[in-house]
């Protein structure tokens, strides 16, 4: 695990960590402060744990603040904290995580590791989690000209203990191909359910999980508490767990193997895809959209027909109409769609799709 | 030209794209408009073109088609197309065909390093890549199991720096990392290709793009009549009696109906 500088100077002991937060973003933490130190305003002072007291409830904070000259402080929170606290602290973390940080550390951390990154990092160690595996989608990388949308990205973390925190570092040429070849595999299947099994036995297959399953929502069990579940029904204690959590409302993905566990290079490998690949936590589709103009069943088959490339004598053929009776649903169809020409259908609509239904409808044309 | 190592955030920039390609619905084509459009985005290019060409050994004219494309004006894209069916880029991609037939898998290359000696800067071929507002340029060809090649330009304007070999990676490995576009049902129609004539592809491009006969003429600077006699050779080259049919045949690879 790497050293996060000065911050960890204030832990006391093994059991405390510590994050340093805006104390604005968290109201509650500053409120049991301020009842606790009356003067932790003045916060250049250290306090120590045990001015505390030891009665603290399960989940809140201990407390030592330094905090140089930004308007920063440091907590140490207290082992066993609630999946409140937990969710409502760390999903708020990703968002402040540029602002929070002193200009000192950002120095230290500048060496590749993003701050939200040791955040997490520090999150973890809360949740009893010691030495897991952090790691987060970071939006797109854009021109600098662009606006940054890393903030707006979900937290994610995957974890599995006692495996040391992987550096940012290159992913190798063969694993990126392996990566994409899993995406390759599922392009041409349209549904989304099993698009995703596909997606998630390959990646199985890629970094030698034994199993995966797929929970309804991280809202659920605390991760500690999914974890010891697992570590007890699972693969036992020599096995793997990897536990991937997308966002508060989102799936919860566990890849489970036993005998060994998880390597670094593996764990980064799953989070990779399971983070950025967003349909795999959204729920089912919903219903196709109603299309906007609605075209009679003849006029759909007729402008199936168009777009295949046949002309009007052609489609009287397929369809056993007469030519006439065929321009008559092509001037409808058109008019419907507002368009003057088959080129300019062609042109138009190359989604076949997204206007008149899906062209394999045409095998069950008569 | 194996896949580079890149550090994990443009990996991961990679993986949500491609994860993104493979939820769009409507087959390859919205697939490979969907892949370029984001690509483009995400190193900064300005236009792009996907063409399909007859294999082809370096130091000889290389024939293709473009058959997608975006990000270009009407009239930069007719200039583009001048620029790159001119005779005199056969030299210019000396470098990067003789690449491919060495390493036999996808290649893809920068202007800069295609080009070092800049005979595509130079005249008459630098004025015809202004015109189309093109500088940068990474082009990257991938062989597909037939004979044939797909050629995908990804272009910046004149007045921007050119592509690094950092974005050239994130084409590369974005590209090269689905296969399956690259795969065509049609490639049987690509066969008969370098027997038309320059001007005759050209038509054949604009017709595929939708272009009316007059506007063809008019990009091409010829009478209406040659543009017809043109597009009846192109059309009897492809046995298609319409311009709708030949739209389809290029969309669907196949005449969906058999005649």
């Amino acid at each position: 695990m790497q050293n996060f500088g000065a911050a960890s100077q204030l832990k006391e002991r093994q059991l405390f960590s510590t994050i340093s937060i805006l104390p604005a973003r968290f109201p509650r933490i500053t409120n049991l402060l301020s009842r606790r130190l009356p003067d932790y305003q003045d916060s250049r002072k250290t306090y120590p744990l045990t001015d505390l007291g030891s009665d603290l409830p399960l989940g809140s904070m201990a407390f030592v603040t330094s905090a140089r000259k930004s308007p920063l402080y440091s907590f140490s929170i207290r082992l066993g904290i609630t999946k409140n606290v937990l969710s409502n602290n760390l999903f708020r973390l990703k968002n402040v995580v540029y602002t929070a940080v002193p200009r000192d550390a950002r120095e230290e951390w500048g060496r590749g590791i993003p701050p939200w990154r040791v955040k997490i990092h520090r999150e973890m160690e809360v949740t009893r989690v010691k030495d897991g595996t952090a790691t987060a989608g970071q939006g797109e990388v854009s021109r600098p000209d662009r606006k940054d949308d890393s903030l707006k990205s979900d937290a994610v973390i995957i974890l599995q203990p006692d495996t040391p925190a992987p550096e940012e570092c290159l992913i190798d040429g063969n694993d990126i191909q392996a990566l994409l070849r899993l995406l390759d595999d599922v392009l041409n299947l349209s549904d989304e359910a099993s698009r995703s099994e596909k997606l998630l036995n390959g990646l199985c297959e890629l970094i030698g999980a034994d199993s995966w399953q797929r929970l309804a929502s991280a809202a659920g069990p605390s991760i500690s508490e999914m974890y010891e579940k697992f570590r007890k029904e699972g693969p036992g204690v020599h096995g793997g767990i990897a536990i991937c959590i997308l966002n508060q409302s989102g799936p919860v993905f566990v890849l489970l193997r036993h005998l060994h566990p998880f390597t670094p290079r593996e764990l980064r490998l799953a989070s990779v895809l399971l983070t950025e690949v967003r349909w795999l936590c959204t729920a089912p589709s919903p219903e196709a959209p109603i299309p906007q103009v609605r075209l009679s069943l003849r006029e759909k088959q007729v402008c199936t027909l168009l777009l295949a490339g046949l002309d009007r004598y052609g489609i009287a053929d397929h369809l056993g109409v007469a030519i006439n009776t065929v321009s008559g649903y092509v001037r409808s169809a058109y008019k419907k769609l507002g368009v003057h020409s088959q080129v300019e259908l062609l042109t138009r609509f190359n989604q076949t799709s997204s206007v008149i239904g899906n062209p394999s409808s045409l095998s069950s044309l008569p | 030209m194996k896949f580079p190592s890149l550090p994990e955030s443009t990996v991961r920039t990679v993986v949500r794209l491609i994860g993104d390609v493979c939820a769009v619905q409507g087959g390859q084509t919205e697939q490979k408009r969907e892949l370029m459009n984001r690509l483009t985005h995400l190193i900064g290019a300005d236009s792009w073109a996907w063409g399909v060409a007859r294999d082809v050994e370096p130091g000889e004219p290389s024939v293709h088609l473009s058959l997608l494309h975006s990000g270009f004006t009407e009239e930069t894209y007719a200039a583009f197309s001048h620029a790159y069916l001119h005779p005199g880029m056969t030299q210019a991609h000396t470098s990067i065909v003789s690449a491919l037939r060495k390493t036999g898998s996808q290649v893809t290359q920068l202007r800069q390093e295609m080009d070092p000696q800049r005979i595509s800067w130079a005249p008459p071929l630098g004025e015809l890549w202004r015109n189309a507002n093109i500088e940068g340029v990474i082009l990257s060809l991938h062989p597909t199991p037939g004979k044939f090649l797909n050629i995908v330009g990804i272009y910046r304007r004149v007045d921007a720096p050119l592509f690094n070999t950092v974005e050239r990676d994130i084409a590369h490995v974005a590209l090269g990392g689905i296969p399956s576009l690259h795969l065509h049902e049609s490639e049987e129609s690509f066969e008969s290709l370098p027997l038309l004539s320059p001007r005759q592809r050209m038509t054949l491009d604009l017709l595929a793009q939708g272009y009316t006969r007059q506007r063809i003429a008019e990009h091409l600077e010829i009478s209406l009549h040659t543009t017809n006699d043109y597009v009846k050779t192109v059309f009897r080259h492809l046995e298609v009696r319409s311009q709708s049919e030949l739209i389809a045949y290029f969309r669907r690879g196949r005449r969906l109906l058999s005649r």
